[in-house]
């Protein structure tokens, strides 16, 4: 039974278009990657994904019912994004901006209980930002601003979580400690990466995309070939198997060092 | 707990605000009572006519009755001032405003007598405060955001009135018909018809010694108001062209039939003035303007400005009431000074 | 950083508030053009409000008048206007997702300038039977929001910057009407009366006009507060919002409905008044941060205390003339604006990273 579907999916900006013939299929539980350079369109599909954007055609389903035709309160109890947020100019604190996390599971006149402070403190925990809990915001390095929109989302509590290239703020220890803290949880996982070792240390499964198609799509070993490095990303790889983790891991060289 | 007095605060206007609705004191009505006498007595006084008259002041049509005499009137502009002065209605005056130049020097000490209320428009708490019974000035007293509105007047016992003189139709003619409206309104008619009949004997002695003039021989005047870009000029309607009229000149805008207007430079050069008419407003006004009119290239090639042939008007002049002979006067003086000699 | 849930701090301040609004509201009523006697100013009031003259009447009917009347109303229509016009000016900042957002950004004044105008010039009964200026002008501001509405919408939504060039491309073609309509008009005093009319002034206040007013601002508050969880969201962007579980087009209409029928009243009572929108939501934020419910609260003290203050100083600084009240509050906005820019510590643009 898949978690998320997409069907079809089409889309255009200005007559021009950005997305073609999008098919999508996402179990559950798993951890699902989609790569491909720039350009190619993995962030407007995610965005048709998460409602920013519209499709104009085909349907994107969660839990088999078409997201499209719910309410986004609905939509928002079983799935929670991770992307770059672009606020600079209003002040909250950082209890106040993981709370709205629970806004989703809230009626019009409930109050925050103690248990979503609770859950809100948990998950600022597991980003290793609890002592962070009454911090502006604002004043927050970009790197701890995503950690705290990662807590977000893992105080919405969803049983599918999606990521638009989470980690790019990061030092290398905290882009790990949250793929690790997705993949402990018990949820579904669909995140847009571009570093493919991560890709393929955490994801059982990816898609490649190359000019807003579907290039290749199928279980993370199988997918990532040096032929496939040579053709959608235009470059000469190495890929071998690290001894300590048994995942792959790929190493990249340019033609002039080729000898 | 905040929540809560804040709507205990807000729920405490609304009750006010909603329960308030109707709350004008009515002075008149107290002061009515005060003057209240038996039916003999009142047999032997004359009996006031009412005056009625109907307003139209920006919104909306009002219709005022003078039941009596009014005894507490206030003058927003300096015309009703002089005016009131004229038919010596000074201790019936609590409070005057807006003067554009000098009162005029027969009426200073009666208008001394009289408190001042502000140089401009008074804040309309200080109309409040002199419980007047008759408000008169140029229209755009009566603003809520000004001095008040008509309506406001009326609901706290104030008769707003307008002289005919300042609208767009208005004349020397008209001049004369407010004088009546007052005289009736104040129960002064004989003095009404005194000033009516000593400026009609002046303007006409002065229009004697100008004697007839014939379309060829009239000075073409172009009456200068103020403006740079374009000239706001005195057009043929209203009582400053009439006043024109009177000194026996022709406007150059007299076909436009409005009190003033904006025209343009290339009009008055084709319409070519003997004469230019400079409205001064007072202090250097008339020296910037004088320096201006002389200096503005295109006016370089009219005689007027090449002879230097102007004449200086001052504002109040050119505002309904008796300084109109005056005006008249100085005008023809100016027009036809070999008539003057 | 000062810990903006302390709750001391919280009551410290609506404490002091409550005083501050209580004491500018004394002021109001005491001062003003005509010097009265503030123990007469007292007793009309006590009179007044407990509809029983407790107190033996000592003073002249114009008093009484001028105390009741005259600056009673206007110091409530201070109060609605201030919280008024805050309120509308967070609702705006939280449309367009922009701190600098006012109240009239969306063309509104213009639009109310415009019905104003046409009023003063063509006289009102003539005009679709219009009753008055005020209610022209309120005509005009609906008039204004609702071609916003229309033409800022493109599938059913509307982005915040669609919003915002809509609204200032509507608002500069009704300056230009307004323009057309001042040079073209006949008489010289109806252009200058129209003029002023824009510049704002609380002169205008009287008693039954300010129910309905009143009421209103009563409702935009409460949905402020209801809906406090939405509103802070939508801050974030659309995405976030849309994320969080957020129905952005409930929001947005709302907030063009109620704030447009608000901001169209508060200009149909006082003309434009500037500033007051823009920087009650500023120093309620720098105070508290920027949840909605908390900017509102603090707005609906600091906006009427701010009016108020204005007002008494357009009316006593000339006297026995008044300064429209326009000028105070740019003349005193501004600077206070700046040093409040200056000193925040919160990054207003942007912190680099």
């Amino acid at each position: 039974m898949a978690k998320l579907e997409v069907c079809d999916l089409g889309f255009s900006i200005e007559n021009k278009r950005i997305l073609d013939n999008i098919n999508l299929c996402i179990e559950e539980n798993k951890f699902v990657g989609l790569i491909g350079p720039n350009g190619c369109g993995k962030s407007t599909l995610l965005k048709n994904i998460y409602r920013i954007y519209k499709p104009h055609v085909g349907a994107v389903y969660l839990n088999k019912v078409d997201i499209g035709k719910i309410r986004s309160k609905e939509v928002a109890k079983n799935m929670s994004v991770v992307f770059q947020e672009n606020n600079h100019q209003f002040e909250f604190t950082v209890k106040e901006i993981v709370l709205m996390g629970r806004y989703a599971h809230k009626g019009i006149l409930d109050n925050n209980t103690k248990q979503d402070e609770e859950m809100a403190l948990r998950s600022l925990e597991k980003v290793g930002l609890k002592d962070f809990y009454n911090r502006s915001f604002l004043s927050l390095s970009g790197g701890e601003k995503q950690r705290v929109l990662v807590a977000r989302a893992l105080t919405q509590n969803a049983k599918m979580i999606i990521l638009d290239e989470p980690t790019n703020h990061l030092d290398i220890r905290y882009q790990l400690e949250i793929m690790d803290i997705i993949s402990d949880l018990q949820v579904t996982a669909f995140a847009a990466i571009h570093d493919f070792n991560i890709a393929s240390n955490y994801c059982d499964y990816l898609y490649v995309m190359e000019e807003g198609k579907i290039k290749y799509h199928g279980e993370t070993k199988e997918i990532l070939t040096s032929q496939m490095f040579e053709e959608v990303f235009g470059v000469k790889s190495y890929v071998f198997k690290n001894p300590f983790t048994n995942k792959i891991q790929i190493s990249f060289y340019s033609k002039s060092s080729d000898k | 707990m905040k929540k809560i007095s804040l709507l205990l605060i807000v729920v405490l206007m609304i009750a006010f605000t909603g329960c308030s609705s109707n709350e004008a004191p009515k002075p008149v009505d107290e002061e009515i009572k005060n003057v209240e006498v038996n039916d003999e007595e009142l047999q032997e006084e004359k009996t006031y006519k009412p005056v009625t008259f109907n307003y139209d002041i920006y919104d909306n049509n009002y219709e005022v009755i003078f039941e009596k005499a009014p005894e507490r009137a206030v003058t927003l502009s300096q015309f009703m001032t002089e005016m009131l002065l004229a038919l010596g209605l000074e201790d019936r005056m609590v409070g005057t405003a807006y003067m554009d130049n000098e009162i005029y020097p027969e009426f200073k000490e009666a208008y001394e007598s009289i408190p001042i209320l502000s140089d401009k428009y008074p804040a309309k708490e200080v109309l409040f405060s002199v419980e007047p019974d008759f408000v008169s000035g140029w229209r755009s007293a009566f603003n809520e955001k000004r001095v008040a509105s008509a309506s406001e007047m009326m609901e706290n016992g104030m008769n707003p009135y307008l002289a005919i003189s300042i609208g767009g139709d208005g004349s020397l003619e008209t001049v004369y018909e407010d004088f009546r409206d007052l005289g009736k309104i104040f129960e002064v008619e004989e003095k009404a018809e005194e000033v009516i009949s000593k400026m009609q004997t002046e303007i006409k002695s002065i229009q004697d010694k100008v004697g007839n003039v014939s379309d060829e021989e009239m000075i073409k005047v172009f009456a200068y108001d103020s403006g740079e870009n374009e000239p706001f000029a005195v057009a043929g309607g209203g009582i400053s062209g009439d006043i024109l009229r009177q000194a026996k000149a022709k406007n150059i805008f007299d076909d436009i039939k409005k009190g003033y207007a904006t025209v343009s430079w290339e009009e008055v050069v084709e319409r070519n003035p003997d004469m230019i008419v400079i409205v001064d407003y007072g202090d250097t006004d008339y020296d910037t303007k004088l320096n201006f009119l002389k200096q503005h290239p295109a006016l370089k090639g009219l005689n007027a400005v090449k002879e230097e042939r102007f004449v200086k008007i001052g504002l109040a002049d050119m505002s309904p009431g008796i300084r109109n002979v005056k005006a008249i006067e100085e005008l023809a003086k100016g027009f036809y000074p070999e008539k003057f000699e | 950083m000062k810990n903006l849930d302390n709750k001391l701090y919280s009551a410290l301040l609506y404490m002091t508030l409550s005083i501050g609004l209580i004491f500018s509201i004394i002021a109001s009523i005491s001062l003003g053009a005509v010097r009265l006697d503030f123990n007469d100013v007292w007793k009309i009031i006590a009179n007044k409000m407990f509809l029983n003259n407790i107190f033996q009447n000592t003073w002249n009917i114009s008093t009484e008048n001028i105390v009741w009347n005259l600056r009673f109303p206007r110091t409530i229509l201070a109060i609605i206007a201030g919280s008024g016009l805050s309120i509308c000016g967070i609702m705006m900042q939280a449309l367009t997702k922009n701190p600098l957002a006012n109240p009239y950004i969306l063309g509104i004044s213009s639009g109310a300038s415009t019905g104003a105008v046409m009023v003063i010039i063509f006289g009102g009964s003539r005009l679709f039977a219009l009753q008055s200026v005020s209610f022209g002008a309120f005509i005009g501001a609906l008039f204004t929001s609702l071609l916003v509405f229309v033409l800022a919408r493109k599938n059913g939504v509307f982005s915040s910057t669609r919003l915002v060039l809509t609204g200032v491309s509507v608002a500069a073609l009704f300056s230009s009407i307004t323009s057309f309509l001042i040079f073209t008009a006949k008489e010289v005093s109806k252009v200058r009366e129209a003029l002023f009319w824009m510049t704002g002034s609380l002169a205008g206040a009287k008693w039954d006009r300010l129910l309905w007013p009143a009421l209103w601002l009563l409702v935009c508050y409460l949905f402020l507060i209801i809906f406090s969880r939405g509103l802070n969201s939508l801050l974030l962007g659309e995405g976030a919002a849309t994320t969080l579980g957020v129905n952005t087009k409930f929001f947005k209409n709302a907030i063009l409905f109620l704030g447009s029928i608000l901001t169209g009243f508060v200009v149909s009572m006082t003309g434009v008044i500037g500033f007051v929108g823009l920087i009650v939501p500023h120093i309620s934020r720098t105070l508290v941060g920027s949840d909605h419910r908390k900017v509102a609260a603090l707005s609906i003290f600091i906006g009427p205390i701010l009016l108020i203050w204005a007002d008494v100083l357009a009316r006593i600084l000339a006297r026995p003339e008044e300064i429209p009240i326009g000028i105070i509050t740019a003349f005193l906005g501004s600077p206070f604006f700046i040093w409040l820019i200056r000193k925040s510590s919160y990054s207003f643009g942007g912190k680099d990273g």
